[in-house]
């Protein structure tokens, strides 16, 4: 989506016809809106909004233009519209919203309904009317993905501040997931209600088969939802110790000691994923070096060898074709010739008799030699282990120790006479139990969800088995059959695709950030873990988006937006009013000079402030148009007026 | 990230494949509606086409 002009008629204070072009070219993609606070900058990105899905006029207050209502009558109307021409794919919209006002007296009554609507412009110049047009808006750029593409820069680190429901609804709607989800709903209820069917039509043993399948389905169900509740607990009592935390770190008298939690935490934090590491090599080491399970057992195996081979038992390692050659020449090992009738042809024949087969006698060998490689690894593999699990149980001590000096803190905030402070702490303690709690139960309803799954694998099995002696309901069984295949199908799909599609914005938003801050250095690393909590990691491995000034959490929330619009391949503009009221002179810079690439489209409303050396330095080599909106105070309206500077 | 989606939808039973993938389309669809109503019904249509379908494969497979 590309939008190419805005034509306003009588909205706010924008009085009679005015309109504006927008720079759709690829190299000089940047639009640019600059005027003093109250010019009507937020008007003017309203009326996008408002024309566009109708929404965003609330906030704005009256929507037609005061002189122009001053001009008319009473009980005449004022027309107020506005127009929105762009390109989505290979065509050409324009979409029109307007309402009719009506003057009664000192007051005014809108007359029924905005009206929208959406055409086609043909290549002839003609415009076809798109019969619903609400729903061809909605498929080019959903009303609810809108709002990450079309935002006031001020309220944007709301992203990063606000908890991580948010940005999982942001993830989730401007990647459609909600398509997978619905989808898996729908083809449930259809294998539901051919279950039903089946079971009228059935055998008793189908029916029962089928009977179990549904109690089984039913649990996963209750259990899903209470996976799905004990989710939304979590995040709540989260998002509650983090606020009791905050209020915490404000009071004098617990700011202290609430810093030393946060430090205590966050190296909690580290050794705690130190631990899962450690844990993982020790597994490794155990998988793939087995044999250091043997302990002495190799060891034990080669001394019964020799000992079998010392009492004879075993070849000692004389070849058969040695015996063998003796026979052929006669001749004794110690030189002396020897005939068919001597005592040592017949003490070599046993010999040969008594020896094993070579096959048998290099086994052995070979057993020994494997044996002794076995041993020699077994020890390194031993000493290895035990270092990891020297090195596991240090960490494990240095945890425990937090988890008491994390105690200790706690009980000391508890003990503080400030009743506020004693009583927040309280209220901390509580949540945080609640939490892990429920972080325990969660753990355990996945476990269960697994175990149900299972069981009903293992039923589908045992009704395929039946449904193939019903001969007459074949046609049903094989839709049921199908519709509940391709429900777990898209079950399994969409947590593929929504973890594939975290992992993908975790880093394209890491990628964008790293070229917009100016800290690069500082900031190591930028996470989005699976519960979608948005963190920066530092050059001390820590976490410090609580940390994050109000600029830098502005670049996190562009740099998340933009990471969302490039893995979705959401090809739609960025829409920023007041985009830089929050940026320092590095941030100004970075964020002016590399967003005109992160986007197809720019378009920016920006104060007077905003638009200063800095930006316009960066931007003006990008800025296909530029528009100053000047507010004439002798007739309380605004003018767009192009700057003619290129 | 559709390639992704393809490539998931590529790796099912083949007897599930054409019917999941026209599942999201029809969904896909439908979430961009207003008030999105009759997709289960199309969905009911489409799983009885698969079916028969399959049914029809398995048969000229034998």
């Amino acid at each position: 989506m590309k939008l190419e002009y805005v034509r306003l008629e009588n909205f706010r204070q924008y009085y009679g016809e005015q309109a504006a072009e927008f720079s759709t070219q690829d190299d000089l993609n940047v639009t640019v809106f600059h005027g003093l606070n109250g010019t009507g900058k937020t008007s003017l990105f309203s009326a996008i909004n408002w024309c566009l899905y109708g929404v965003g006029a609330e906030e704005i207050g009256e929507l037609t233009n005061k002189a122009a209502l001053s001009e008319v009558s009473d009980g005449e109307t004022v027309r107020t519209s506005v127009s929105v021409s762009f390109r989505h794919e290979a065509y050409r919209y324009l979409a029109q919203r307007s309402i009719e006002t009506q003057k009664s007296g000192k007051t005014t009554h809108i007359l029924g309904p905005p009206n929208f609507k959406l055409s086609r412009i043909m290549a002839s110049g003609d415009a076809k009317p798109e019969p619903n047009p609400s729903l061809i808006m909605n498929s080019i750029l959903p009303e609810n993905v809108r709002p990450y593409f079309f935002f006031d820069g001020e309220k944007m680190d709301d992203l990063t501040r606000a908890d991580n429901s948010e940005v999982e609804k942001a993830v989730r709607n401007v990647m459609r997931l909600p398509a997978l989800e619905r989808a898996h709903q729908h083809l449930e209820k259809v294998a539901g209600e051919l279950r039903v069917e089946l079971k009228k039509q059935g055998s008793p043993e189908l029916e029962k088969l089928i009977e179990q399948e549904e109690n089984l389905r039913t649990k996963r169900e209750s259990s899903v939802k209470r996976r799905d509740e004990l989710k939304e607990e979590i995040r709540l009592s989260k998002q509650r110790v983090d606020e009791l935390e905050e209020r915490l770190r404000e009071k004098a008298g617990a700011k202290l000691l609430q810093n030393q939690r946060d430090q205590l935490q966050s190296s909690l934090a580290q050794l705690e994923n130190q631990r899962g590491n450690q844990l993982k090599s020790i597994q490794e080491v155990v998988n793939h070096s087995y044999i250091s399970l043997l302990g002495g057992a190799a060891e034990t195996s080669l001394n019964i060898l020799d000992e079998k081979r010392e009492r004879g038992e075993i070849p000692s390692g004389i070849r058969e074709q040695f015996v063998k050659d003796l026979l052929e020449q006669m001749v004794c090992i110690c030189g002396r010739p020897f005939s068919e009738h001597d005592e040592v042809y017949d003490t070599l024949h046993k010999l040969l008799r008594t020896t094993s087969a070579t096959a048998i006698e290099n086994e052995v060998l070979g057993l020994a030699g494997t044996l002794r490689v076995m041993s020699t690894r077994s020890m390194q593999d031993a000493a290895r282990l035990s270092q990891q699990r020297r090195d596991y149980d240090a960490v494990e001590a240095h945890i425990e120790q937090q988890y008491k000096a994390l105690e200790e803190i706690k009980h000391q905030l508890s003990q503080i006479s400030e009743e506020d402070i004693a009583g927040l702490e309280r209220q901390r303690a509580k949540f945080q139990r609640e939490f892990e709690t429920n972080v325990a139960d969660l753990r355990s309803t996945e476990d269960n969800i697994k175990v149900i799954d299972s069981q009903i694998e293992e039923l589908r099995h045992k009704k395929r088995a039946a449904e193939a002696k019903e001969q007459k309901l074949l046609l049903l069984t094989r839709k049921e059959r199908i519709a509940q295949d391709a429900a777990d199908a898209i079950a399994r799909i969409n947590e593929q695709f929504f973890e594939y599609t975290r992992r993908e914005i975790e880093a394209a938003t890491k990628e964008v950030f790293d070229r917009l801050a100016w800290k690069q250095d500082h900031f190591q690393d930028v996470r989005l873990d699976q519960d979608f909590h948005m963190e920066v990691i530092d050059r001390w491995q820590t976490p410090t988006r609580k940390e994050l000034s109000a600029g830098e959490r502005q670049i996190l929330s562009l740099a998340f937006i933009c990471a969302m619009s490039k893995v979705a391949g959401e090809d739609a503009p960025l829409v920023m009013d007041t985009p830089f009221g929050r940026l320092s002179g590095n941030h100004l810079s970075t964020v002016a000079e590399n967003l005109p690439d992160l986007t197809s489209q720019l378009i920016l409303f920006v104060t007077d402030r905003e638009w200063d050396e800095a930006s316009r330095t960066n931007l003006e080599p990008r800025t296909g148009a530029q528009y100053q909106l000047k507010f004439d105070n002798q007739t309380g309206c605004t003018q767009i007026s192009e700057v003619a500077w290129l | 990230m559709r390639e992704i989606l393809a490539e998931l939808i590529r790796d099912l039973d083949p007897d599930i494949q054409e019917l999941v993938a026209e599942v999201i389309r029809l969904e896909r669809e439908y979430l961009d509606m207003i008030k999105p109503r009759g997709v289960v019904q199309e969905i009911r249509e489409q799983i009885d086409k698969y079916a028969a379908e399959s049914l029809r494969r398995e048969a000229t497979q034998e």
